[in-house]
Order: structure tokens, then sequence, then C-alpha cells
């Protein structure tokens, strides 16, 4: 048996990398770094230390309202939210499903608009919906993104939505 | 067409350690077939094209075009069938065979992009129309989209592999950097199944082009390697590393004996394998490690099934030489590469983003060990964006999952 010298696993003998973290187990060769094999010398040498204890970061969210019966909505960022009504038969399941809110009588399409957020702004877009989606009324164009800020209030049919925090 | 295959097998060490322990030795093996004639194989194929709203404009140009020339390819043996789906799906050109191509250029050029996008609703059409015809070619199914399917991912990969248990392979093309890789990758694990990522829109045609030629340049199908070992001996890892590389599942058919399914095999391409076995024991002497066998059925009118086999044997000794056979060790680095950055996406799904980070930064190390530098920079940038805002780019992520897998793609015999 032999000692990996990235994670300090016990491993075969004979191993070449190590299964668990890749570590170069063979004897002759000198363990490199990256930012050494990469040749960076100037930046950004902090971001490749070896991270020893575990980090965590905030997930990205939306809080909004539903202003016309004050639901409030709390829904992860960090996959794309479709905005609609579930359609079980299309196998449609909007994580923002206004089925019980009244949707079908207020236009919302079963796909009918996305949230999406990359590492530092959040979009909305149009799904080609039938009557339209809305911020702080004004239109968005199908297949354009419209970046989103909190306080910013949604039309989706005729469902208002106000982004509290993003 | 006469067809040779020559089966090698190469061990990262010549020797092994004489052991009470249990020992890893890495076999790479090669397979090359030698032919004198192209094959020609028809096809039954079938276009399944995303056209929701995102494909607009000179995505959904050069998609069309893309379209056009292969039905210029289309030969009066082939079938064709076109499906086209956003929200739902349309058969746009029903499969036929010996249709006249200007009416199906005429068909293609009616193609307009709208609506969401429903993945499985296009699958489940296309395949109904390529279950349609009855060849004697090759089936296939080429899938495009350049969206996120939402709620019918589970869909699309039973239909997947409902298709690939009936002889249907399926080649799963992503464009832009919206569409779900992850999905993709399912539904092309198939044996006789690929995906790719289609990085500019230049590359559109190009790349459909070059699918119609593999697909025609099949010589074999139903590749499959057979594993024979001590009953005792365990197979740690098994990956193919060419046409691309990725994890083999090898199925038990009796005790010491693996059966791993390779898929087709495409004229002027090596199957290679990268294989990890665990020896228990080893006494002093000459050791029979194991015997690999391979197994395919030839293509054309009359198939036939072929095999050919070797053993693989070594000297273990109490002090053996350490040096790694470079030609595995080249595999070895970029396998284990690929397998790296494979854990980081796992490790960021489990919300476990330091371990991803350093994972990442680990599989960079290999390839720049690998001299794949631009590759390595793009895992370092990435691996920095994990660290800094928790997530890689949509992009990034594509490019490393499929930079990896073709690392060792184009062998020595590409060119016939």
């Amino acid at each position: 048996m032999l000692i990996c010298s990235g994670c300090h696993s016990q491993q075969y003998t004979g191993t070449i990398f190590c299964p668990l973290c890749g570590a170069n187990c063979l004897p002759e060769d000198r363990p490199r770094t990256l930012r050494a094999s990469l040749q960076i010398e100037q930046t950004p040498p902090a971001a490749l230390t070896v991270v020893t204890t575990p980090l965590s970061f905030p997930e990205p969210e939306l809080r909004a309202t539903l202003l016309h019966n004050g639901r409030p909505i709390k829904l992860p960022l960090h996959v794309p939210v479709l905005i609609g009504r579930a359609d079980t038969r299309g196998s449609c399941y909007p994580e923002l499903d206004l089925t019980n809110d009244g949707g079908y009588q207020a236009g919302v399409s079963r796909q009918h608009a996305r949230i999406s957020n990359t590492a530092q702004e959040t979009y909305i877009e149009d799904l080609e919906s039938g009557n339209g989606t809305f911020v702080n009324d004004r239109q968005v164009a199908a297949g354009t993104l419209q970046r989103l800020h909190a306080g910013d209030e949604l039309r989706i049919g005729s469902i208002v939505i106000r982004i509290d925090s993003l | 067409m006469s067809d040779v295959v020559q089966l090698s097998v190469t061990k990262a060490r010549p020797e092994l350690w004489v052991s009470t322990e249990p020992q890893v030795v890495y076999l790479h093996t090669i397979a090359q077939m030698t032919v004198t004639q192209r094959p020609q194989t028809p096809l039954n194929l079938c276009l399944a094209l995303d056209r929701s709203s995102s494909m607009r404009g000179e995505r959904l140009y050069q998609v069309k075009e893309a379209a056009r020339q292969v039905v210029n390819q289309l030969g009066p043996r082939d079938a064709f069938a076109l499906i086209a789906f956003n929200d739902r799906a349309e058969v746009i050109v029903p499969a036929c065979t010996g249709a006249d191509h200007t009416a199906l250029h005429v068909a293609i050029s009616s193609l307009e992009a709208r609506g969401g996008t429903e993945m499985a609703q296009g699958l489940s059409l296309g395949l109904r129309e390529i279950e349609r015809p009855r060849l004697a070619g090759l089936n296939r199914l080429i899938l495009l989209t350049d969206g996120r399917t939402y709620g019918d991912e589970q869909s699309c990969i039973e239909l997947a592999r409902h298709a690939q248990r009936r002889g249907i392979g399926l080649t799963a093309f992503g464009v832009g950097t919206e569409w779900n890789e992850d999905l993709l990758e399912m539904i092309a694990a198939g044996e006789n199944s690929r995906t790719q990522y289609i990085t500019s829109l230049d590359a559109i045609v190009p790349v459909f082009e070059a699918e119609i030629k593999r697909l025609r340049d099949t010589i074999a199908r139903h590749v499959e390697l057979l594993v024979t070992t001590h009953p005792t001996v365990q197979i740690a890892s098994l990956y193919r590393v060419q046409p691309f590389i990725a994890p083999l599942v090898p199925h038990l058919v009796n005790t010491g004996c693996w059966r791993v399914p390779l898929g087709d095999w495409v004229v002027g391409s090596e199957q290679q394998c990268l294989i990890e076995l665990i020896l228990p024991t080893c006494s002093p002497g000459q050791q029979s490690i194991a015997k690999l066998e391979l197994r395919y059925e030839t293509m054309g009118a009359k198939p036939a099934q072929f095999a050919t086999d070797v053993s693989v044997d070594a000297l273990a000794l109490e002090e053996p030489a350490l040096a790694v056979e470079p030609d595995v060790r080249h595999v070895l680095e970029r396998v284990t590469a690929y397998r790296l950055q494979a854990q980081a996406w796992e490790a960021v799904t489990k919300g476990r983003v330091a371990e991803a980070t350093q994972t990442l930064q680990q599989a960079g190390m290999h390839l720049f060990n690998a001299g794949e530098i631009e590759l390595a920079q793009t895992v370092h940038v990435e691996a920095t964006r994990l660290l800094q805002n928790g997530s890689a780019s949509t992009d990034g992520r594509k490019r490393i999952k499929y930079g990896t897998r073709g690392l060792i793609a184009g062998g020595k015999h590409a060119d016939l």
C-alpha cells in the first residue's frame, strides 16, 4: 500500500494517480502547483491556494409578492425559474406556478416567462407568451433579456408581482 | 470489403510486484481495423431540430443550411425524416426514401422559430418516424437543441434508452450556452450514441456534414470487449478513451468474465479502452493477468460476427521497474483530467464548492501536464470563478466537459 501525497488516503501498490484526488503517486515525480504549472506569476495567487476549510456561499434567491393576493414567493435562483401554469399532460411544471393564483383567468401562459441568474445579475425573458410580460409597465420583447432589480413590478398576464429582493 | 482487426494491449508497467497485498494494474487496449473499401452504409435518418424562439436568426439559418446539406448527401437507399419541435413537435417531412431533394429543401425552408423547448415531444415523434422504414442500414436520430427543456428530462432519457435498446442510435448536438449538457450526456450515454458541443454558429454545417460521413463510414456494430480474469481480480475502473473519453459499464457474464458494450465502429477510428484491475496477491514468476476478446458484427447486406482475442501476462519480481510506459501515462493523464472534472461538477451540484474547486484545480494540473494548455487555462478560470462566485459559467462548464471528452480524439489511423 502507499499513502497519497495529496489526500493522504491509502492506495494500492502500483497506483499512478490517486483515484480520490487525482494526485500523482509516482515516487519519481515531484508534486507541482497549478499556479506554477500554468505559468501565471502575476494573478491571481490568492484564488488558487488550496482551500482547507469548507467555504459557504449564499445561494442566490428571489423574494417577491403577488400584489393581488399578497402571496409571498421565495425561489432559489441557482437554476432558471420558469413562470407559468402547471400542465401535467404536457409535462410542464413551472417553478413559479400561478395556477392557484387565478393564472388561467389572468391570461398566464403555461410557459410564460423565465427568470435566470448569472454570477452578477438577474434577468427575465418572455417565452412568447400569449399576453406578454411587462417590467414596470414596459413590455419585454420575446427573445430578449430584461435585467431585474429589487423593487421592479412584473406583470405576467394581468398578475402583478413585486420583486422584494434578489 | 475485407477487414483485418488487430487487438493490442499495453501495460502501464511491464512487471508486477511479488506481494501478498493487492496491487493495481493498468491496461491500455487498442483495436484497429484495416479496410480496403469504405462501407457506404445506408442510413435511416431522422433530424429532430429545436425551433424554439431562441433559435431565431443566424442560428436557425445555419441549422436549415445544415439540414439542406444532409439532404444533398442522401442516396437512393437512405430514408429521411424531419421533425421540428418547440412546445409541440411537428412532422415536417415524414419518413421517406428517394424523395425529391428540391421538395425536401422547400420543407426545410418553411421552418420558423417560436415558442419554448419541450424536447421529449420532438424525441417521441422522431422515434416514431424512424421506426417506420425497415432498412438494413443504420438507424440514427440526430437531435439539435439550444435550450433547456423543462419538466420532461426524465421522459427524454427514457425515450433515448427505449430507442437505444431497439438499435436506434442518437446524436445529440448542443448549440449556444443555455442547453442542458447533463441531460444530453445522459441521453447519449447509450453505447451507440454520442453528444457534441457545437461551439460556434459557423461550425453547425460542417458538424452535420461530418456526422453524416461518420455514420456512412460505420463499418461494424454491436462491438464489445470481453474481459476474462481470475475470479479474485476486480475491475476498479473502465474507460473508453477513443473515439472519446467516457466511463464504460461492464456487465458480469459469469464469474471472472465481464462484457463491455462499445457500440458502433467507424472506419479510421480506433477502439481504445483503459482498464484498471486490482490483483489480490502475486507470487514470483510469470503470471496470467487477463484474456481480452473483441467481438463485433460487420455492416452490410450480409452481417457477420467476428472475434479476436489476446492474453495478457506479466513477470512478477521482488523489485520491478517503476517507470510507466509513456503511451499509457499519456492516456491516464487525460482520463484522470476527465474523471476529476466530472467529480468537480458533481460536487458543485451537492453544494460542496470548496471540494469542487480543488478537484477542478487538480484536473487543470493534469491538463497542463498533458500539454493541453488552452483547456487547462479554461479550467483555471472556471476554478477561480467557482471559488469566488460559487458557480462556473455555463459556457466554461460545457467547454471543459466536452473538451476533456475529446482529449484523445483522432487516432494514428484517422485518415484511411
